[in-house]
């Protein structure tokens, strides 16, 4: 059976077409709602979030840019901030950053609507993620997953500012070599 | 600390800078640096696709009943007829220049006045320019206006509302340091007690108190 792309379908929904909508928030919803879960940490809350993310999605369409990822990660960018923005007058404390990246629970058989956007990309990702030094993965984690700064990491972690930029630093860009060599194998 | 930073001290910045969370100061000089150097920025967009991609290793989960539909309803066209209409914005913007020229919107005025307004302000507590909010029984309207020290880029104007929620109005460019933005709103301009004015690429940026 035919199926559009990830950009197709983002195109149909920013130009109002209801089938468009309609496949793309079966085809991303487990992995938005998920997401969301996975920050906010409370369903009802992570329901809004992921709605907020997905009329967010149709409102900015047009702004999405194929040269800077695929539409997966555009969409769990929206989804992120939203939920930031949520969790962050709600939640003082962070949940615990390698949950939200699911490295350590058990692995969930995908739903089949999502297996278009689940790749190799992604288990690489998880591996590469996984061989990073506790430390430094949690670093690039509070980072990326909860928008915590050096400083905030700091607090949270108990260390001193330089060594949270440090981990952060020397985190993302072991995750990114090993990422660049995993493509070029 | 103004100084134009060198390459190298960018490349230090450069992961926080990717994943957006580099504080405001080192934020705006590693972007200054990035814009007039190639090498630097080029390195800055491959650690941004690399923090980006990050996210996929997210957990999925299966959303409750019902889900699906509600979220569809709440994309469907019909919604846009609450997106600015061009008349009705040059209306109302017609109007908010009348009130300023007579004095009435320079200060901030109690939140059942139809028309009040806010300086927007930095982190480091500098005016950066001011916001409208327009709000009757016809319908609510924001206007933003940025005069300067913005980094050029895309920006989500926000809404915090009293009962804690914040909402996404609207994404706009800043360029040359200096960006507008007018549009109506699907909420009440009365219901709102602080405007914020974010970097896409962070969580930088500045924020009008309406509470008062």
């Amino acid at each position: 059976m035919w199926s559009p792309s990830d950009d197709a379908l983002l195109a149909g929904l920013g130009a109002g077409d209801e089938e468009a909508a309609v496949a793309f928030v079966r085809r991303f919803q487990h992995r938005v709602y998920g997401l969301a879960v996975g920050i906010v940490g409370d369903a009802g809350l992570a329901q809004d979030v992921a709605q907020e993310a997905f009329v967010r999605a149709w409102r900015h369409a047009s702004t999405y840019d194929a040269r800077r990822g695929p539409v997966i990660t555009w969409l769990l960018a929206i989804t992120r901030n939203a939920a930031i923005d949520s969790v962050r007058m709600r939640r003082p404390q962070p949940i615990d950053p390698e949950s939200i990246a699911a490295l350590h629970l058990p692995s969930a058989e995908p739903h089949p609507d999502a297996l278009a956007v689940l790749s190799d990309e992604t288990a690489k990702l998880r591996k590469a993620l996984e061989l990073l030094p506790t430390e430094q993965r949690r670093a690039v984690l509070l980072a990326s997953y909860l928008g915590r700064t050096a400083r905030e990491i700091g607090e949270i972690e108990g260390i001193p500012l330089g060594t949270a930029k440090t981990r952060i630093r020397t985190g993302l860009i072991r995750l990114h070599s090993a990422l660049v060599m995993e493509r070029e194998a | 600390m103004n100084d134009p930073l060198s390459c190298d001290e960018c490349r230090e910045l450069a992961p926080e800078l990717a994943l957006g969370v580099l504080d405001g100061a080192e934020r705006a000089r590693a972007v200054a640096h990035t814009m007039t150097c190639a090498p630097c920025r080029a390195y800055v967009d491959q650690l941004a696709t690399t923090a980006d991609s990050i996210l996929l290793a997210g957990p999925e989960a299966e959303p409750p009943f019902g889900f699906e539909a509600r979220t569809v309803a709440l994309l469907r066209p019909a919604a846009q007829a609450r997106r600015p209409r061009w008349r009705q914005l040059v209306a109302v913007a017609a109007a908010v220049l009348a009130l300023l020229a007579a004095g009435v919107a320079g200060r901030t005025s109690a939140s059942r006045e139809p028309l009040r307004s806010a300086n927007l302000v930095s982190a480091n507590g500098t005016n950066v320019g001011r916001v409208f909010l327009y709000g009757d029984k016809t319908g609510s309207w924001c206007f933003v206006s940025l005069a300067t020290q913005a980094a050029q880029g895309q920006y989500d104007v926000q809404a915090r509302l009293r009962d804690g929620n914040t909402v996404v109005i609207q994404r706009f460019w800043v360029k040359d340091g200096k960006g507008s933005y007018g549009s109506a709103m699907a909420i009440r301009a009365q219901d709102i007690v602080e405007m914020r004015v974010v970097s896409i690429v962070g969580s930088w940026g500045f924020t009008a108190d309406l509470s008062t």
